[in-house]
């Protein structure tokens, strides 16, 4: 299907970050376009409205989405996924165990993240809520590694240290 | 140099360092935003920092007169809030 034409440049610049980092939520959208927060929510709606873009509920934030990625709809488990990676310890789990043959012990990742037994289980569960991971005696493995694997190259995670800063304080107020 | 002086020049290079840092990713941050409150943020760890210079240029200048025993405390607790506001902030 031909993209409909978009005819304002501050709605390119928002539909585009959506295409690139499909997941993120609005704040972020408006950080990376640098929009005035209030005009960013007017162009959703109207992508939305356009059936260019979606929005997803989870677990308490809008992600948005592109309806198309070169010309493949996103399915809801792929926008499920994506939502996940886009926090930094489920995407630190998955690619460890990308890392070490797609599977590994709980003590293993524990060790190899740095990251208390107790929050590794939290996550590791959510993981498994979502059929990214599954347990098998004790050893976690990577459901469909191949399909992970391309989410992962064709949607480069934006998290760094300042996004994580502006995240906390952002939403800090009295 | 005694060891309460060694601990005070030490504190104080940590607080120096961890406040520059966090100046300069919350600059960045307002850099990001162009949110105001991130310049407020930049300017309470900019005092940080500029309060460990102050010290730092003060301890070579002048070492005899500062009271190590009183400042060192005061170092310590500086370095636990900003500690504190690194993992808060940086840490998920």
């Amino acid at each position: 299907m031909e993209e409909p034409e978009l005819d304002l440049d501050s709605r390119k610049r928002i539909f585009n970050v959506v295409k690139e980092y499909p997941g993120l939520n609005m704040k972020a959208i408006q950080r990376k376009t640098e929009l005035n927060l209030n005009l960013v929510k007017y162009h959703l709606q109207k992508l939305e409205e356009m059936e260019m873009v979606n929005k997803v509920d989870e677990e308490g934030y809008k992600r948005y989405y592109p309806e198309e990625y070169d010309g493949e709809r996103l399915d809801s488990r792929d926008k499920r996924l994506l939502g996940l990676l886009r926090k930094e310890k489920p995407l630190a789990i998955v690619l460890y165990l990308l890392n070490h043959g797609g599977k590994a012990k709980h003590s293993e990742i524990s060790e190899g993240l740095d990251i208390p037994p107790s929050t590794l289980s939290y996550h590791l569960k959510k993981l498994k809520e979502k059929n990214v991971l599954k347990e098998i005696e004790g050893i976690y493995k990577i459901v469909d590694e191949k399909h992970i694997s391309h989410l992962l190259m064709e949607y480069d995670p934006p998290d760094d240290v300042v996004e994580r800063f502006v995240d906390v304080w952002e939403d800090f107020s009295l | 140099m005694t060891y309460v002086q060694l601990a005070y020049n030490a504190t104080l290079g940590v607080m120096t360092v961890l406040s520059l840092a966090l100046t300069i990713i919350s600059l960045l941050g307002y850099e990001r935003t162009k949110n105001s409150k991130f310049l407020f943020i930049t300017l309470a760890f900019l005092s940080f920092f500029i309060k460990g210079i102050w010290l730092s240029y003060n301890s070579y200048i002048h070492p005899i007169e500062i009271d190590f025993d009183f400042w060192l405390p005061v170092l310590v607790l500086d370095n636990i809030i900003l500690i504190l506001f690194y993992f808060t902030t940086l840490k998920r």
